[in-house]
């Protein structure tokens, strides 16, 4: 049996302007051929521009094309997607975020542009820089250390008297603690 | 995406070229003469030699005769993708089904072909929803384009991809559900069938002119689909281009007969053209019409506690909610119906007979792996021997296959019931507790009105045991009785008096029940499967039942979990496996059993040959040994029917041997010997030379066994015969290699 985070399929997406998340049909998962595929389980979605995480919704057999993913009007914005466009779907190689701690960023000279928005299904690292309701913030700590965010993660500003228990997670790899900006940066799956 | 990637599809090119045609211009062979195509970086194509060019979107016009702008665009957009998971495995896939003469031959019956017939189309039989798939466009580089699915019960074709039309020459043309019809229609006929457009599809072929000044006959079976999928949309639009138009609804001239078969007879043939002129001038229903009397075309119900819809097998859980199959998702009833188009018959009252809790599918998911078939039968078969005494060891094989069938119960055409026989104290009590701990909703009841029962068993489709099951207590009355034979088929329904209507109730569902005396209803022991039980011998130790013992308890549950996991994982490889059941299952010791004790045993042989594709090299195959006990309990003198079998196989072995003492033929697949061979045969003298008890002898070996006149050629004369199918498996070998001397290729 292949490891879960080395198995991947091709989909097309289609915009579903109603949906609020990423939506398959079972028919779709089955092509992974694996019981441990299912609506239960954590997927990462990656476009050549980007990338989303969390569950998926399942639409049934309402939309009668398997392989086909269908994406949130929002959602095909960010990932920068066309209609029909393919994209990968594989199992998360990373959770959600259960606390997240941050700061403003009260530098004028910073270009809000080249930051990411905060938003569902976003991968977040500490110590990087992202946008936040429109402003610069630093992501101070995060419960457990890396992960996405998701409609149930708890961001709070961060306090200097507050104490952060450590996770109970046990990490599988170092995590990079060196500041950056870089959107692009991707967990290593095989880890 | 890369319009290369289409050519790819149509022409033949190196693998080399995959990497080359998405970033560069490629050359290869020509589709349109003997030179070279060109296709460049934007799509588009030349042909030097035959100065041939254009878009690709021209080229797919070149490909597909008839095709319209609309519909190459159509397949532009569709081709140039990905190819899906199913058009990319469908070569594979039909070339493992052709391989399997087993598979071969459940289609050939299920479809009224031969093997032979099967062979030659491009058809095959998927597992999942008893589904036929039929590969309509293959390129010749073997790219799988289009590929329709259609079934006995829904027959109209759905296609993945553009349906293809081919050229049409003939005058008269054929319009049918779907490829196999229209592959009959041709076959019958020798003009040109295809498959009608659907009101979508229309706008994808030009088929005004196709079909301009042609006699269009459209070949109908039940209106399954809506109006937009039926053929009136397609008559309306070729109206007043064609010569003559007209349609007819097969069933209603076939009587029952497999259309494949009807279509061979010239009478029929005459018939069905006959009726199609009759109907000329006929106009097509209007929308309005077909909606308003064909409804609910798609909608199938589904049972809240247990049941099998759109390819996914369902469970209802205690929380009101139901639970699908793999990729397992709960989700409330209305989403269910909402999503698969389905309507969820839901019960009626609420009951503490679901066992499936929400926190049990995630403790199932989570353990998916681990809850195997293997896995659940061993645990059970442990779980019996540890607390139940059975003189013959191998019983237990036979009860935890019956626990493991109830969680799937819905799948099988009718279902056994279990009857625990055995004096007092001989552990029936402890043995059903057991059973009604482990199976799919146990209840256990030993004093239940008819009423009651009908109304339990319609709202959770429970394992209902029926403790006492006496003559003289009211367990085996009247009402009882009729409401258990019913119940033992799929269909089984009892009607309910509500006010002044009557509505029917759903009363199939697993039933076991103990008592000591026999039962006395023939009619209830058919259906029955008897367990007989005896008292412990006293140095045999078995530990004490308590069902309230935590220790039970855990076991149970995990059992039940296992069932579950049966459903919601491996209903599919249940649904194969029933469906590749051969119609004669052959017991230990080569006795066949055919019609209503296959009936009774199918699901057990079927849970054991789940459990057999999940083999550890050690282990004996669960098959043969629930077959021994079967054997032993169905055919208690069973070495006598074995001897017969033995006799009836050495006279054919003889009649290879000595070819001048008979005359035979083989004609659809059978062996046909005639009835007048057998006089004076030393096999005769079994039936003290009696011909019409050695034919129902022969007749009791399969219900495919036939008796009719046959053209003999060596005889060249038409005589009274039986017909044996030549893999009918007898004495270990079948049929064919019992009487035929030389092997020769499989004829017609």
């Amino acid at each position: 049996m292949k490891p879960l985070q080395k198995q991947a399929i091709v989909l097309h997406t289609v915009t579903a302007p109603l949906l609020s998340a990423p939506a398959v049909s079972p028919e779709t998962l089955r092509n992974f051929n694996d019981p441990r595929f299912g609506f239960f389980q954590n997927y990462h979605i990656r476009s050549r521009s980007g990338s989303w995480y969390g569950t998926l919704d399942n639409i049934g057999l309402q939309y009668p094309i398997s392989s086909t993913l269908l994406l949130p009007a929002e959602l095909t914005e960010r990932l920068g997607l066309d209609n029909e466009d393919a994209v990968e779907l594989m199992p998360s190689p990373i959770g959600e975020l259960v606390h997240v701690y941050y700061r403003a960023i009260p530098d004028p000279s910073l270009n809000l542009n080249t930051l990411e928005e905060i938003a569902n299904g976003s991968k977040l690292q500490c110590n990087s820089w992202y946008l936040y309701e429109g402003n610069p913030v630093e992501i101070v700590d995060c419960l457990p250390l890396y992960g996405f965010i998701s409609e149930q993660t708890h961001l709070e500003t961060w306090n200097t008297d507050q104490f952060i228990e450590p996770t109970p997670i046990q990490l599988a790899s170092n995590i990079n603690t060196v500041p950056t900006i870089n959107l692009n940066t991707e967990v290593d799956e095989d880890n | 995406m890369k319009t290369t990637n289409l050519y790819l599809k149509y022409l033949v090119h190196k693998k080399d070229h995959l990497l080359e045609g998405l970033q560069d211009t490629l050359t290869l062979d020509s589709p349109f003469g003997n030179g070279k195509i060109v296709i460049d970086e934007k799509g588009t194509f030349k042909c030097p030699d035959t100065g041939e060019f254009g878009t690709a979107i021209d080229f797919l016009k070149h490909m597909h005769p008839g095709i319209t702008t609309k519909g190459a665009e159509r397949r532009l957009k569709i081709e140039q993708q990905t190819t899906t998971v199913s058009l990319n495995r469908a070569s594979d896939q039909l070339a493992t089904f052709q391989a399997n003469d087993e598979l071969v031959a459940i289609a050939a019956e299920q479809l009224g072909l031969t093997k032979k017939q099967v062979r030659s189309l491009p058809i095959y039989h998927r597992r999942r929803g008893n589904q036929f798939l039929y590969i309509d466009y293959q390129t010749q580089v073997g790219e799988v384009l289009s590929l329709s699915t259609f079934s006995s019960t829904k027959p109209l074709r759905r296609t993945e991809g553009i349906k293809t039309v081919p050229e049409l020459t003939s005058s008269r043309i054929w319009v049918a559900e779907n490829e196999l019809m229209a592959f009959h229609l041709k076959n019958a006929f020798g003009e040109d069938a295809i498959c009608w457009p659907t009101a979508a599809e229309l706008e994808y072929y030009e088929y005004r002119t196709l079909l301009k000044d042609k006699t269009v006959i459209v070949v109908h079976s039940d209106f399954t689909y809506d109006y937009a999928s039926s053929f009136y949309p397609f008559l309306v639009h070729i109206q007043g281009e064609t010569k003559k138009q007209s349609y007819v609804r097969i069933d209603a001239l076939t009587q029952g007969i497999p259309v494949g078969k009807w279509l061979q007879e010239p009478q029929h043939q005459n018939l069905l053209v006959e009726h199609a002129n009759k109907n000329i001038g006929q106009q097509p229903i209007s929308p309005r019409i077909y909606t308003k009397f064909i409804r609910s075309y798609s909608m199938e119900t589904l049972p809240f506690a247990q049941g099998m819809a759109k390819e996914f097998f369902f469970y209802g859980t205690a929380d009101g909610q139901m639970v699908h199959s793999y990729p397992v998702d709960v989700l409330p009833v209305e989403r269910i119906e909402q999503n698969f188009d389905l309507y969820v018959v839901t019960p009626e009252r609420t009951s503490s007979t679901h066992r499936l809790t929400n926190d049990r599918v995630i403790a199932l998911i989570e353990s998916a792996h681990q809850l195997t078939p293997r896995v659940m039968f061993e645990y059970i078969v442990k779980l019996m021997n540890e607390y139940v005494y059975f003189e013959d060891e191998d019983l237990p094989i036979l009860l935890a296959l019956y626990v493991m069938a109830t969680y799937v119960h819905v799948l099988f055409p009718a279902f056994p019931y279990l009857h625990l026989h055995a004096d007092k104290d001989s552990g029936k009590t402890t043995c059903l507790e057991l059973l009604m701990g482990s199976c799919f909703n146990g209840v256990a009841a030993s004093k239940i009105t008819t009423a009651r029962l009908a109304q339990e068993v319609s709202d959770t489709q429970c394992t209902l045991g029926l403790d006492e099951f006496e003559r003289n207590t009211g367990g085996q009355g009247g009402a009882h009785v009729q409401l258990l034979n019913a119940g033992y088929r799929r269909s089984g329904q009892y009607l309910k008096q509500r006010g002044k209507n009557t509505s029917p109730m759903g009363i199939y569902s697993p039933k076991i029940y103990a008592s000591i005396d026999s039962i006395n209803a023939s009619a209830l022991d058919s259906r029955t499967l008897t367990i007989a039980m005896s008292r412990k011998p006293k140095h045999h130790p078995l530990k004490g039942w308590n069902k309230d013992n935590p220790e039970i308890t855990r076991r149970l549950n995990e059992i039940v979990l296992g069932g579950y996991a049966i459903g919601l994982y491996y209903h599919d490889k249940v649904e194969y496996l029933l469906q590749q059941l051969p119609r004669q299952i052959q017991l230990g010791n080569g006795i066949p059993v055919d019609t209503r004790q296959r009936e009774l045993i199918a699901p057990l042989v079927v849970l054991a040959q789940l459990i057999d594709l999940d083999s550890s090299g050690n282990s004996l195959p669960v098959e043969r040994q629930l077959k021994r006990v079967l054997q032993a309990m169905l055919y208690p003198d069973h070495h006598v029917e074995v001897a017969r079998i033995k006799q009836f196989t050495n006279q054919l072995r003889e009649w290879r041997e000595q070819p001048n003492l008979i005359h035979w033929t083989i004609k659809d697949e059978k062996v046909w010997i005639p009835t007048g061979s057998w006089d004076n045969t030393s096999f005769a003298n079994q039936f003290n030379g009696g011909r019409r008890e050695l034919i129902n002898w022969c007749r009791g070996l399969s219900d495919c066994v036939e008796r009719t006149s046959v053209h003999i050629p060596s005889l060249n004369d038409t005589v009274s015969c039986i017909g044996f199918p030549e893999d009918l498996i007898l004495n270990e070998k079948p049929v064919i290699e019992w009487i035929r001397l030389d092997p020769e290729p499989m004829q017609d």
